[in-house]
């Protein structure tokens, strides 16, 4: 047998959970879920969070310079900074909410899909420039 | 003798974060999608190479948004002074000039709200690869969620990445010497 043949016969006789854990980490196969639901999901909300900002900002076309002198970076550094801020403390929440539950995967995943694709169209110009008019 | 001025070297910093990206885009979607390799396929090294590449991705792209909005952007958004010509303020020049407002009103619009999604995308995926890697190599359903967060995050980017280098080709350069 070739080297190849033994390496991918090696490759296809192991187990898919042979994945090495993280250090520290409660990584198992059969770990619940709650965990990864709770981080793509707080960034749906983010993405959210900045297209929902993006609009308001244009709709208070006063707030602009305000922020452009007060804020280093301008609206945009200002926009960037709050979504974070509710990214941190959304994955922070939820985290501590479903670390150790199991949840209906597909609900969470449309539910990121859908505020995913809510932020993809607010923040694409055409969308929240007709919001300043 | 100065090689770089301040703005050229963040410019330059910011499109260097590119080759993380590209590498971190690279290395983490073919170790989350099923079948890229028997050779790897759910083995310890695969798991490794995910977790490293997406955390790559993430970091990049934390990188590029925090450099290009607090030290590249500053310099191109400046406003001018009165009467002064326009030729060393991008946006200024831009929304002067007829047609070209739309690489501002449009292009530069796009690139700095778009790319401002992409690293909590990027950030949730890295999360499950380094923190629940077995989890993720065992269910198809989460692994095809975290694709398509990857793959949108990767697409914001390129977008983002596209308009930057025609803003920098149409829009002069000359704050960057200052």
């Amino acid at each position: 047998m070739s080297l190849t043949d033994s390496r991918t016969q090696t490759a296809l006789e192991r187990p898919r959970d042979t994945a090495l854990p993280a250090r520290g980490s409660r990584d198992d196969a059969e770990a619940p879920n709650g965990a990864i639901a709770a981080a793509t999901l707080a960034a749906g909300i983010a993405c959210a969070v900045f297209g929902v900002l993006v609009v308001l900002v244009e709709l208070n076309e006063g707030l602009k310079p305000t922020l452009r002198e007060s804020w280093v970076g301008g609206p945009l550094a200002a926009k960037g900074l709050a979504a974070t801020a509710v990214w941190a403390v959304a994955w922070g929440l939820l985290h501590l909410a479903w670390r150790d539950r199991e949840l209906p995967w597909r609900r969470i995943s449309r539910a990121t899909t859908l505020l995913v694709g809510f932020a993809l169209v607010t923040t694409f110009p055409p969308v929240f420039q007709l919001a300043g008019h | 003798m100065n090689l770089l001025t301040d703005r050229e070297f963040f410019l330059l910093l910011h499109l260097g974060l590119g080759i993380i990206f590209i590498h971190g885009f690279a290395g983490g979607i073919a170790t989350l999608v099923d079948r890229t390799s028997l050779r790897l396929q759910g083995t310890p090294l695969q798991a490794r190479i995910r977790a490293v590449s997406t955390s790559f991705m993430a970091f990049a792209l934390w990188a590029a948004v925090v450099s290009g909005t607090w030290l590249v952007y500053p310099g191109y958004g400046e406003e001018p002074p009165d009467g002064a010509a326009t030729t060393a303020y991008p946006r200024a020049d831009l929304q002067a000039n007829g047609d070209l407002a739309f690489w501002h009103d449009f292009g530069m619009e796009w690139k700095e709200h778009v790319a401002w999604l992409t690293p909590f995308l990027a950030t949730a995926v890295a999360f499950a690869a380094i923190r629940h890697g077995r989890r993720v190599s065992r269910d198809t359903a989460i692994r095809r969620s975290l694709v398509r967060l990857f793959t949108v995050a990767a697409a914001a980017s390129v977008v983002a990445a596209g308009l930057g280098a025609v803003i920098n080709k149409v829009a002069p350069n000359q704050f960057l010497d200052l």
